[in-house]
């Protein structure tokens, strides 16, 4: 799997629990999902405000919008969805 | 003062060209008609304002109305504000506070304020007592001048204030109405019609109580209304996002989505870095002092009071960093400080103007400037860039559009007239739908917007329909929207750039929205289901007033309103032609990610989509005789052709 750079930002909560607004991020995470765990690894409690533990589906309480290179941005439904190299995504 | 029952509605009229006043219960019927606020300001804006009225005449009436559920916990302080606007329009704003349950403790549901005084004067009520008392004193001061001097005289901590600035005083056009401070309301033109009135202040307190019909079933429903509100318990990603840090998060997002206006809309891209600068978060951090919600409200961090702790405006005070400001005072302008940012917006408050106009205004003139149409021959020696570096020759600029002085009296017009003075293609540069300012969203990536935008009778407002799309899509299955009365496709309606199904969609918000600002609730609390399922708004009504209505029969009443206000620009002879995006975005493709312009191809099948769901003619956006007879309104279709308009079967 190559690494991805992609640029992260983190709004209202998600700026607490990361200590941080935004940032430029490398992973070999293949998903969205495996992002979400690597970055619960950094930032404890991260993925337990995104991710209902029951259905492993995002919580209706909080969103991803996610920038692919160049295109509009998404709100992100499918957490298996693929990541690209250069992507934005938003954590709200 | 009694306890009253929650049904009860009276108003107040004042005369203020006599200074005579007399109390009078409204027809019970109407209630259960138009529930209260803005939609009895429907009807009564129809029946009471003649035809062509001047709206800076003795004829124009401006009221001031709460409604059956002020003063109950699911209020929120809200209340409604009317008149006929200076643009010729219906003119309805909503504020939040304390006022609307004040008025409601003092025995008083709505205030009519008929003719003109020959001199200052406030109103005060004390529950039974009222008086119009000189306010020669407080003409030319400032709103927390106003606010400092008015409880100084009334030192009661309890009673509640709406005034206006010196830019209700001078006919700014869209100069608002203020209380709190830092809460206004009424837009369209209020305040100038106020301040044509002479009446710089009311001044209201109640001791009163206001009671519930059915105790117990009004509690079943609020808790349910609590529950879709709560941060851990809402199925809305909004509410964790707003009740903690408010609405201005908004701007970081919409800056990397193509939604951010900047430099007057020719980019809809704003770099990151900027964003930060100006974000809820940096709000939080450097300048707020304290959280101040409305009455009851179950979002504390909506609006909070902030002081810019040091620097040039070291001390400045004031209140509510919301959606709009970053937008119409940051990346509209380029400006990416927020001490200046602040600082203008609290200049708007203090002289009672509206940051939409003076936003909007700003950077139409400086796109003007840019283009070498103005000069600095024209704009009292000002450089008026884009980014601003002459912070304290805009800032006198805010001041002179308020005084209506030097290059602020062309400023003080609104940017369409403005550009209709200016000429020399200004025009194009213009955001403005009938002669008022844009708001905070935009239009080339949410397509109900847009539509929203040009439809409503008040100009552009987004709590008209707010918010710009549902929040999520897969909330309600389709069988449970049918049986609620929503028809259309929710998945469809959720994708911000497909025409398709968003004239149902605004169909439906435009209804629900004007029966929650009847009602009156906040329309920034209809997240989770509350936008689509009215049950528990319908429930806390019957709970609260006693009234057996049925669910359709309730929702019926938020089209009745939209219908009423429709037929009184109607009246006054706005078109079709009258619903339309501002040239920029009809004309321009946005310059990130493909956004199309909405050409006619886009937006005419949505404005057909609407007029169809509404029962208007699609060819002069009138209601049809048949629309106004379902809706128990056959009176206003003869009112119409009374005054000489086709009013198709």
């Amino acid at each position: 799997m190559s690494a991805k750079t992609l640029t992260l930002r983190y709004v209202a909560h998600f700026s607490t629990i990361s200590g941080c607004l935004e940032e430029v991020y490398t992973t070999r995470a293949a998903s969205v999902r495996q992002l979400i765990d690597a970055l619960d690894q950094r930032y404890p409690g991260f993925a337990a405000a995104l991710v209902d533990p029951a259905s492993g589906r995002l919580r209706l309480n909080a969103a991803v919008y996610l920038n692919p290179p160049a295109q509009p941005p998404l709100s992100l439904l499918d957490l298996d969805r693929p990541l690209e190299d250069g992507a934005k995504l938003t954590f709200w | 003062m009694r306890t009253r029952a929650a049904a009860e509605q009276t108003i107040l009229r004042v005369n203020l060209s006599n200074g005579t006043m007399r109390r009078e219960p409204l027809p019970a019927e109407w209630t259960r008609q138009y529930l209260g606020a803005r939609g009895m300001h429907s009807r009564l804006l129809f029946n009471e304002i003649p035809p062509h009225a001047d709206p800076l005449g003795e004829e124009n009436i401006l009221y001031f109305g709460a409604g059956p559920l002020d003063g109950l916990p699911v209020g929120n302080g809200r209340m409604s504000v009317a008149c006929k606007s200076p643009r010729g329009t219906v003119a309805e704003g909503s504020f939040g506070g304390f006022f609307g349950p004040e008025m409601r403790r003092a025995g008083v549901d709505y205030i009519a304020l008929h003719g003109k005084a020959d001199r200052p004067v406030y109103l005060y009520i004390c529950d039974e007592h009222a008086e119009l008392r000189d306010a020669s004193h407080l003409w030319g001061l400032t709103t927390d001048q106003t606010d400092d001097a008015l409880r100084r005289e009334l030192p009661d901590a309890d009673v509640q204030l709406r005034y206006i600035g010196p830019a209700g005083e001078n006919g700014v056009h869209a100069s608002v109405i203020l209380g709190n401070r830092n809460n206004s309301g009424g837009r369209a033109g209020c305040g100038e019609v106020m301040g044509s009135k002479k009446l710089k202040a009311i001044a209201v307190r109640g001791t009163g109580g206001i009671g519930v019909a059915d105790y117990p079933a009004f509690v079943q429903a609020y808790q349910t209304y609590r529950q879709r509100l709560d941060l851990a318990t809402s199925r809305d990603a909004w509410t964790p996002v707003w009740s903690t840090y408010g609405a201005p998060v908004l701007a970081r997002l919409f800056a990397e989505q193509g939604n951010l206006m900047t430099r007057n809309a020719q980019q809809m891209h704003w770099e990151s870095d900027k964003a930060v600068r100006i974000s809820a978060e940096a709000y939080l951090d450097r300048y707020v002092t304290k959280a101040k919600a409305c009455f009851s409200c179950p979002w504390p961090a909506c609006q909070k009071l902030h002081t810019i702790p040091d620097g040039e405006y070291a001390g400045w005070q004031g209140g509510n960093y919301w959606a709009g400001q970053p937008v119409v005072f940051g990346s509209l302008l380029d400006i990416d400080d927020l001490d200046f940012v602040l600082a203008l917006s609290i200049l708007c408050n203090r002289y009672g103007l509206d940051i939409f106009h003076v936003g909007f205004t700003l950077a139409w003139a400086m796109e003007c400037y840019e283009k070498g149409i103005l000069t600095r021959a024209d704009t009292d020696g000002l450089e008026l860039t884009f980014g601003c570096r002459d912070r304290q020759g805009l800032l006198e600029l805010v001041r002179k559009i308020a005084l209506r002085q030097g290059f602020g009296a062309l400023l003080a017009l609104g940017c369409s007239r403005a550009a209709r003075q200016v000429g020399k293609g200004s025009e194009r540069f213009c955001l403005a739908v009938k002669d008022q300012e844009l708001e905070a969203i935009a239009q080339r990536s949410f397509y109900m917007v847009a539509l929203g935008v040009a439809v409503s009778e008040v100009g552009p407002d987004h709590t008209r329909w707010y918010p710009p799309y549902p929040c999520n899509p897969n909330l309600l299955p389709p069988e449970e929207l049918a049986a609620l009365g929503i028809h259309l496709d929710l998945k469809k309606a959720f994708e911000g750039r497909n025409p398709e199904e968003k004239g149902k969609l605004l169909r439906w918000f435009s209804i629900s929205r004007a029966v929650v600002e009847s009602l009156p609730g906040c329309v920034f609390l209809v997240r989770d289901t509350l936008g689509l399922d009215m049950r528990p708004w319908w429930q806390m009504f019957r709970a609260a007033t006693g009234m057996e209505v049925d669910y359709f029969e309730f929702l019926k009443a938020g089209e009745r309103v939209i219908n009423l206000e429709r037929a009184f620009n109607v009246r006054e002879g706005f078109r079709r032609a009258d619903d339309h995006p501002p040239y920029r975005m009809a004309n321009e493709d946005v310059p990130v990610f493909g956004f199309r312009r909405l050409s006619p191809d886009i937006f005419d099948p949505m404005l057909d989509e609407y007029y169809d769901a509404m029962g208007w003619s699609l060819t002069t956006s009138i209601p049809r005789a048949q629309t106004l007879q379902a809706l128990g309104l056959a009176d206003v279709a003869a009112a119409l052709q009374a005054c000489g308009v086709e009013v198709e079967a």
